[in-house]
């Protein structure tokens, strides 16, 4: 992709980020009960009416709708996304908060996932149709039928409970707690994206290079690291960034398991409390980050794969 | 005797693809293989390498190269004899190449695969070779992805590289049917002209009877694998014995009452 592409992508991306702040922006203004005294009420308070008039008045939720949604987007443009009703703090702190417990989970996730299944993968496609190749389908089938959650439970049984190895309680971050809830997410990514690699590489060998590589003398591990691998790898790379934007957004399940403080708890809280302001800020948070990455991954294309970068033929 | 290849029969999974196949080549000989797609032609060159597709395998015969049985080679004696002692030149040689990595970097790696040369005289050497084959911006050249050149040069570049080591014997599938007539004239000429230099023997797999009667001394007709007529090139051409070389003579564009080769 050459500069004027990218500029043209991300001035798409403007236009588009302008319709996802309209969309979320009218979820709030339609959604049923009043902000302002869900805000006020702590507990069973009763609140006087001149106190919501004049909150309603400080936060401008009196204004029409235009008018409040450009004091929306102004204020996200400073980085302002408002109060969280349930959290009692501005959006963004929220979100900030809930961030490196996210991040880390979807790292170690992504890495565990990557070192199972890309080895596994290669085996499988290279010793196709023998026992091994078996034996990986058939793990990788079991990983993607059992349910996440199920698996979550069972190793939190097993290495927390009877085995003591881990704790069970989350609510931090810290290095003992990641491990269940990273290699549950990397067991079900894992089992998909071991047929992925699997089916890339078999599609590569299958291709005229190989041949054209094994009559000039070259031995196999080198076409398979040096030739195969890399366009392999081509077609995957949209799907991971996909995955990575899935494990971004917060993994509720997951997070719900293992009391994990990340997004997607967050999230699911919100949503429970009608913490409207803060379902914006997450909807918003998602949006931006499929943008990025779908933007990045076309980036890394045309440095990847030389056809695009010089415009030829795919 | 270069190669002798004796009632050699493969088949993929169960299907017997071709049937008692008999070959002969002395050092610096041309032999020609014509016959429709499906015949078995490129098969059998791929079983002279080692590279039959998935499925496909040996099932019968024996093959001879300088003396050595061929059935008994390791995996190790297969990639030894691959790209030194016996190169291929395909139809699209530029499809047999890397489509994401520089032209430069895969002359280099497999010059390297097969001499003690360091990576920046490898890169000399290619330059040079690819010099032989009159092939302009040679610099420029190394630096291309296979996809940004045309067929011809593609084609020039494989043989290019299929000559690097001189090899006994070249083993050609197809490889001017991709391009142009007058493309195929000049590649057919080089090729000829560099084997000829290095006598190096060439096995040509073909469907066009024109660029097997320019170029080879000896000519093989196959039809649903098996040998229909074998013998001398002029013999053949000038007194057919089968029916079917017959018709594939008859094929040859005729232009004011004469069959040319091109």
């Amino acid at each position: 992709m050459k500069k004027k592409e990218i500029m043209h992508r991300v001035i798409q991306l403007m236009i588009t980020l302008v319709g996802v702040t309209f969309l979320t922006f009218c979820l709030t203004y339609l959604s049923p009960g009043d902000p302002v005294e869900m805000l006020l009420e702590v507990g069973d308070t009763i609140v006087s009416q001149e106190t919501i008039a004049e909150t309603r008045a400080q936060l401008g939720l009196d204004k029409p709708f235009h008018v409040q949604y450009i004091r929306w987007i102004t204020g996200i443009a400073h980085g302002d996304m408002g109060l969280s009703y349930s959290a009692k703090m501005p959006v963004a702190d929220r979100l900030w908060q809930c961030l490196p417990g996210t991040l880390s989970l979807a790292v170690s996730a992504i890495i565990i996932m990557l070192l199972i299944s890309v080895p596994c993968g290669i085996i499988s496609a290279v010793y196709r149709n023998h026992k091994i190749d078996y034996f990986i389908r058939g793990l990788s089938f079991l990983g993607i039928s059992m349910p996440s959650f199920w698996v979550g439970l069972i190793l939190l049984y097993i290495f927390g409970l009877k085995l003591g190895l881990f704790p069970i309680a989350g609510g931090v971050v810290s290095l003992d707690r990641i491990v269940l809830p990273a290699v549950t997410l990397a067991i079900a990514m894992s089992a998909k994206y071991t047929r992925q690699v699997r089916t890339a590489v078999l599609e590569e060998l299958g291709q005229d290079y190989v041949v054209g590589a094994r009559t000039r003398g070259i031995p196999m591990r080198k076409i398979l690291w040096h030739h195969v691998l890399p366009n392999a790898c081509l077609p995957l790379i949209t799907l991971l960034g996909l995955s990575i934007g899935w494990l971004l957004g917060g993994v509720a399940v997951i997070e719900m398991v293992f009391s994990w403080p990340g997004l997607g708890k967050m999230a699911v809280h919100a949503i429970e409390m009608r913490d409207y302001p803060l379902v914006q800020g997450f909807v918003l948070w998602i949006a931006l980050l499929y943008m990025g990455i779908n933007l990045l991954v076309d980036i890394s294309y045309t440095y990847l794969d030389p056809r695009l970068k010089k415009g030829g033929v795919q | 005797m270069l190669l002798e290849v004796s009632e050699l029969s493969i088949a993929y999974a169960n299907d017997t693809i071709v049937k008692n196949m008999n070959l002969s080549l002395e050092e610096g000989e041309v032999v020609a293989i014509v016959g429709e797609s499906g015949s078995g032609k490129t098969t059998v060159i791929r079983a002279i390498l080692g590279c039959l597709p998935h499925g496909g395998h040996i099932t019968g015969g024996e093959m001879f190269f300088e003396g050595k049985n061929l059935l008994e080679n390791t995996v190790e004696d297969w990639r030894k004899l691959c790209g030194r002692k016996a190169a291929m030149v395909f139809q699209d040689s530029g499809s047999m190449l890397d489509p994401i990595k520089r032209i430069g970097s895969q002359f280099i790696e497999y010059i390297c695969e097969h001499s003690s040369l360091t990576k920046s005289e490898a890169a000399k050497a290619a330059e040079e070779m690819l010099n032989k084959m009159h092939l302009p911006h040679t610099e420029n050249l190394m630096k291309s992805y296979p996809f940004e050149l045309s067929g011809g040069m593609r084609q020039r570049i494989g043989i290019a590289m299929a000559m690097f080591f001189k090899p006994r014997l070249l083993l050609a599938d197809e490889p001017t049917s991709a391009l142009d007539v007058t493309t195929q004239a000049q590649v057919v000429t080089e090729m000829l002209e560099i084997c000829r230099r290095d006598q190096t023997a060439i096995i040509l797999v073909t469907h066009n009877i024109g660029v097997a009667a320019y170029m080879s001394e000896k000519l093989i007709v196959m039809r649903s694998g098996s040998i229909v007529e074998a013998g001398k090139t002029d013999e053949i051409i000038t007194n057919p014995q089968s029916q079917y070389t017959k018709e594939l003579l008859e094929a040859v564009p005729e232009i004011g009452g004469k069959r040319y080769a091109f």
